[in-house]
């Protein structure tokens, strides 16, 4: 199958639609949605290793609706509502496509600068943090011994 | 064929000790391991999107790389976690390094389950203190729950996780201490120091973390041990007198050679250890290598975790740091008034990164789908800190690895099928521990309470038991210094020893015990008795 072939497939186009509805973009915080080109084609790369049990799973979740088609047809309240409905009940089925949407939205370089982060890997420059303050264990040490000789 | 003195079979944190160890008798020693050297620049925390990183994944069903076997879990309740590669599963794990406790080598004569061990604390406190010269281990003297010990280096910062946790035990009053941890806080043995990377399961770039490929393989090595990576030990052969001969495995690409040795050692984990055995059947071994006792995989132990998820009203460390900092052993030693036997010990997880702090929320049911989305996930990013049980499991006979007789690896050897379920013991410790759990979050100041659950599934980091050592072949596979009752010239050196498994990491005492071993085996060699 051709990578074309694959974008056109009615599961991808449920998957599109699926992961847009589920997290929508943010005019307030200025994020692309999860079904925006370059995050959608990283979780269809990462669900691509688990693809007979997802398409299983999207084929009966469209098949509950008629068709894929019939469920592409519902507008995004109606749609929004199927999806909900579909990740409380089969949350085992579909949790190879969450896990995968929230990998590839929560590393992509405009999601993270919106949350204050580097979008450059943590190595080489590392973090700094709070060494902290040790008084906090001055009860602690002048505790009698808590083990037990063997 | 080609003849060697001692083969090792595994290249992880035993075998890496214990190679070292004998590197001294100057005999051939070889070692062969499955997986590979792991470059250490292909770890995922030097690339972009680092929390994406499947063939990091600790679960070897998702990693499905060239070097796993498949483990067939789907009949336990905790889901084993390994690594296949020099260093084993020192690569991805978190560098908590705590010895075990006295009583916990002594646990039938003082709480009246189980079996003692047929060592005590006392054999193996020289070897932990080599050990962590060895691998170098950052902590605090003067802990209460510990026997004196001395740390190679200071403690890892407690960073504003940790002082929250803190405020909250010394609130209530419970112990604490920093955790010992195999993380360098200084420049150490020619490693950097952590640089608070925050992703210390996924492989430490810089070094800081002691994964045994950094610290006793190439010791070993310049030594004159071979190391022979990629190579599956398919099975360990006999001779005609019942003693280990060598091993059958497989060349990159397949080739099966033969080897022949003196000595054979098993290094493979709680797991693979069994497998391997099981695997080595003969006519004078029908159900398989050195398993007359009949409990080769019988009680496989793993450590039960619990997790709290407190969330905080203000910024804590995130992914910034090592996962760990402090412990606790408040509920580490039996009190029977909790009604259970034994006991736990708490860790801390420092924080998560974007995409775990996601899927944590995830798995809590706490992050909404749709418009609220964005909203709800910033509340709980940065602020999250996490309290984990480290319950101590009881051995269980009906806990067991067997071999799977559907999946194979990609050599055609069975993989290993494993079925455990906890026991009420332990779920009545996992009940208080959450409980306990929930009272320290709020102590801490938690706003909001995300994973409270236990076992965690995920969370089978630790594999023991399942060729335990004792003193007879009524109880044990192997003697008091890791010698198989039935064949007299083969060891195993790594967790499968364990009588029971105490209620901290193991990695500490599974390399103390290795380098233990070793020792019994040098001053045997020295006076012509290893044999008897």
């Amino acid at each position: 199958m051709t990578d074309q072939e694959i974008q056109d497939s009615s599961e991808t186009q449920l998957i599109r639609r699926m992961v847009g509805s589920l997290i929508p973009a943010s005019r307030n915080h200025g994020i692309p949605a999860a079904d925006d080109p370059l995050i959608l084609k990283r979780v269809l790369q990462a669900v691509s290793r688990f693809q007979a049990p997802l398409t299983a799973e999207l084929r009966a979740l469209a098949g509950a609706h008629g068709s894929p088609e019939a469920l592409l047809a519902l507008d995004a309240a109606d749609f929004g509502e199927v999806v909900a409905r579909a990740v409380e009940e089969r949350i085992g089925a579909l949790g190879i496509l969450l896990t995968a949407v929230l990998q590839a939205y929560y590393t992509d370089p405009r999601v993270l600068r919106s949350l204050g982060k580097s979008p450059d890997p943590p190595f080489p420059h590392g973090n700094d943090i709070a060494q902290g303050d040790w008084t906090l264990l001055d009860p602690v040490r002048s505790r009698p011994p808590l083990y037990r000789d063997g | 064929m080609e003849q060697v003195d001692v083969l090792i079979v595994g290249a992880g944190a035993s075998a890496a000790a214990f190679a070292w160890a004998m590197a001294e008798t100057r005999m051939h020693i070889v070692c062969l391991e499955q997986g590979d050297w792991v470059d250490h620049k292909t770890y995922p925390i030097a690339s972009p999107a680092w929390e994406a990183r499947p063939d990091f994944s600790n679960d070897p069903n998702v990693r499905q790389g060239p070097a796993d076997y498949p483990i067939d879990a789907r009949r336990s309740e905790i889901a084993p976690a390994n690594f296949n590669a020099v260093g084993g599963a020192t690569i991805l794990y978190a560098g908590h390094f705590p010895r075990f406790h006295p009583s916990d080598f002594r646990v039938r004569t003082l709480d009246g389950v189980a079996d003692d061990w047929p060592i005590s604390y006392a054999t193996l406190e020289p070897f932990y203190e080599l050990n962590e010269r060895m691998m170098g281990v950052s902590g605090l003297a003067g802990d209460p729950a510990y026997p004196p010990k001395q740390p190679v280096m200071p403690p890892l910062p407690l960073g504003k996780s940790g002082a929250a946790l803190a405020r909250g035990y010394n609130a209530l009053g419970w112990h604490w201490w920093p955790s010992d941890c195999a993380i360098n806080t200084v420049e150490y043995d020619g490693r950097a120091r952590c640089i608070n990377l925050g992703a210390c399961g996924l492989g430490c770039a810089q070094g800081a973390k002691a994964s045994v490929d950094l610290t006793y393989w190439p010791a070993a090595i310049r030594a004159g041990v071979e190391l022979r990576p990629g190579r599956r030990v398919r099975e360990i052969t006999v001779d005609d007198h019942g003693m280990a001969s060598g091993a059958i495995y497989h060349e990159p690409g397949g080739a099966v050679r033969r080897i022949a040795a003196h000595i054979v050692v098993v290094a493979c984990n709680g797991i693979g250890t069994p497998r391997l055995l099981l695997n080595s059947v003969s006519p004078r071994f029908p159900d398989g290598l050195a398993n007359s006792s009949g409990l080769v995989g019988k009680n496989l132990m793993f450590h039960p975790y619990g997790v709290v998820d407190a969330v905080l009203d203000h910024a804590l460390d995130g992914n910034r740091g090592p996962y760990k900092g402090i412990a606790s052993h408040q509920f580490y030693e039996t009190d029977l008034s909790r009604g259970f036997v034994r006991g736990f010990s708490f860790e801390m997880q420092r924080g998560y990164g974007p995409a775990a702090s996601a899927l944590v929320a995830l798995q809590a049911g706490a992050l909404p789908w749709g418009a609220q989305h964005h909203d709800a996930y910033r509340e709980l990013i940065d602020r999250t800190v996490s309290i984990v049980a480290v319950c101590e499991d009881l051995p269980e006979p009906c806990n067991e690895v067997t071999l799977d007789p559907e999946q194979t690896d990609a050599d055609g050897i069975p993989g290993a099928r494993i079925h455990y379920t906890l026991s009420e013991n332990s779920r009545r410790m996992m009940d208080f521990a959450l409980d306990r759990g929930r009272e320290l979050a709020a102590a801490a100041g938690a706003v909001r309470l995300l994973r409270q659950m236990g076992p965690a599934r995920a969370a089978g980091f630790h594999l023991m038991g399942t060729a335990r050592m004792g003193a007879s072949l009524a109880n044990s596979v192997v003697n008091a210094w890791g010698r198989s009752h039935d064949v007299k010239n083969l060891f195993i050196i790594d967790g499968s020893l364990f009588v029971t498994s105490a209620a901290v990491n193991p990695t500490a005492t599974i390399q103390a015990l290795a380098l233990y071993i070793a020792s019994e085996i040098k001053a045997r060699l020295s006076n012509s008795t290893l044999f008897d």
